[in-house]
């Protein structure tokens, strides 16, 4: 028998006695209770082989002439694995108007009527965001209108459109447009599908759901987005819609009712995501707001009736986190150590700030913490990233030493929130054990991780959305 | 609301206070908890709300078993975890 030792690796108890490793190489490996025990009390020769195979290959035990060897290799990967979340922002955000059509309860940028004044971005700072787009940006990138709701801005749109396509002639640009489509009309849509914008529409679910989450004084939200996204469907169809919905109180009674909505719409691409403690939720959390458990257990429920369906519906918030646990994808910003912080989006605010990301815009429409601002839009790019307000921002965000990550399971597939954790306790790191974001990833990867290693049919539908749906 | 408080006794060569203490970072901020020292043993109360108490008493329980688990496990290893992490942001200054 091989003289093995251990290298070192963070541990975490499954459901049914079943047992999780991970070490700082990215690497997971699922085990039994008994193959577990017999590795933390090195009896090596007790463990199944195939599980000891597969110890070793992943450098969780090494043979004992081979562990400085393997300590390098670990630490290779490791440093590949942050160089890889050291990229360039791939995801440019440019606030065309924070005015809207909508009141939702929890809006999280605190947008204004949509009738005020002084709230629009001007169109003479198209050239300054272009500058910034193209100093900062790799070949491919993605521009994504928020808002407010940015089509009440539409002819900013169409100008920055026509204006970044000369100006970033050779890159690859995804446009999206973040929308409730309110305001949408067929010209609007004409230009949209002639140059192929997505759109990416809040829809919450059924009428009761969507139209108290998201009411508007013009219209009847949910019959609103409803009609706007089947005529699409039917006279556009050039046009890639994608629909996101975000969770209420309210939300977590119906999860079924939620698919059943989104498959009316002949939509198979679900993305749900949890309340965030920003903007108007800060205030709205007591009515609108839920414990981790709560969402889960919804979460759950949703995912299960996903499998009792005949059609393949996808998940998208699970595709993420598979993603990064079984390709250590880094494209999800949530999940980025150090943190996606300009290194994963940028947002272009309709005031000319530039933010590090959208949730630094929604905590500082809030809270007006200017050490959140990374600069503005007229100020020279060179000059601009390497700010002092930054770096701080981004200093304590690797995970893999922070109080409460560091011997976490899931800290090789999580990621920091500075932005959530600064809003929520007034802290960069957080105390994690009050921490409404780690409570939902923690939960989140504990389903993800059970549900793989002990349903095969889960499995067997992840699997099926990890080859067919990133 | 029933207010109810539970203890756990352990012996001070099973666990080091920092090692306690990393486990106490996870109870509940709705309970109240209080650690002390005697010649051989810690002693942990936890008071709250009666449901809550029992469920951060078996939480804490795990926690503190993982703890002692992940201790005697690292012997060693931990410092080669952090040579590694400071090894890994070495290597990537230089490339830079």
């Amino acid at each position: 028998m091989t003289n093995y030792t251990h290298l070192p690796f963070n541990f975490k108890g499954l459901q049914d006695d079943n047992y999780l490793v991970s070490n700082l190489a990215g690497q997971h490996q699922h085990l039994s209770k008994l193959d577990f025990e017999n590795l933390v009390h090195s009896k090596y020769d007790q463990i199944k082989h195939k599980s000891l195979d597969s110890l070793e290959s992943k450098h969780f035990i090494a043979p004992k002439n081979e562990a400085k060897m393997r300590e390098s290799i670990i630490t290779s990967k490791l440093a590949l694995r942050i160089q890889s979340s050291l990229i360039r922002p791939t995801l440019f955000m440019v606030v065309p108007t924070l005015r809207c059509d909508h009141d939702c309860h929890y809006c999280q940028v605190s947008r204004v009527t949509e009738n005020k004044k002084g709230y629009d971005l001007e169109e003479k700072h198209i050239a300054g965001i272009l500058d910034h787009i193209e100093f900062l940006s790799d070949k491919h990138i993605k521009i994504e209108f928020q808002g407010g709701e940015p089509l009440l801005n539409f002819n900013f749109i169409r100008n920055f459109f026509d204006t970044a396509k000369i100006k970033l002639k050779g890159k690859h640009i995804e446009f999206v447009i973040a929308t409730a489509l309110g305001p949408i009309n067929n010209e609007m849509l004409e230009w949209i599908e002639l140059n192929n914008i997505h759109l990416s529409v809040s829809f919450d679910g059924p009428e009761h759901i969507h139209s108290n989450n998201r009411p508007s004084k013009k219209f009847n939200s949910y019959e609103n987005t409803v009609d706007n996204i089947r005529l699409i469907k039917k006279h556009f169809k050039g046009i890639d819609v994608s629909l996101l919905s975000t969770i209420t109180k309210q939300s977590l009674k119906h999860p079924k009712q939620i698919v059943d909505s989104y498959l009316e719409l002949g939509t198979k691409n679900l993305f749900i995501r949890p309340l965030s403690p920003y903007g108007f939720a800060t205030d709205t959390w007591g009515a609108l707001g839920y414990s981790a458990n709560e969402f889960m257990s919804f979460y759950k429920e949703l995912i299960a009736y996903i499998q009792e369906l005949p059609q393949d519906i996808i998940e998208h918030s699970a595709l993420f986190h598979l993603n990064r646990i079984f390709s250590q994808a880094t494209s999800y910003v949530d999940l980025k150590s150090p943190a996606g912080i300009v290194f994963g989006a940028m947002c272009f605010d309709y005031n000319g700030n530039i933010f590090g990301s959208d949730e630094s815009r929604m905590l500082w429409t809030s809270t007006k913490a200017d050490e959140l601002i990374i600069g503005h839009i007229s100020d020279e790019p060179k000059n601009t990233y390497t700010k002092p307000n930054l770096i701080a921002l981004l200093r304590d965000t690797f995970v893999e030493v922070n109080p409460g990550c560091n011997d976490c399971v899931y800290s090789q597939f999580c990621g920091a929130d500075p932005v959530h954790h600064l809003a929520t306790q007034g802290d960069l790191i957080g105390h994690k054990a009050r921490s409404f974001f780690c409570q939902i990833e923690t939960q989140m990867f504990d389903f993800i991780f059970s549900e793989y290693y002990l349903n095969n049919q889960t499995r067997k539908m992840f699997d099926g959305w990890l080859s067919n749906g990133s | 609301m029933d207010i109810n408080k539970k203890s756990i006794k352990i012996n001070k060569n099973k666990i080091n206070e920092i090692l306690l203490r990393n486990c106490l970072y996870w109870v509940d901020e709705n309970i109240t908890w209080e650690l002390l020292e005697s010649e051989v043993k810690w002693t942990v109360n936890l008071t709250g709300a009666a449901d809550l108490v029992d469920k951060e008493l078996r939480h804490l329980n795990s926690n503190i078993n993982d703890n002692i688990l992940r201790f005697n496990l690292s012997r060693g290893s931990y410092s080669t975890r952090e040579k590694i992490i400071k090894n890994a942001l070495l290597k990537l200054a230089t490339n830079d």
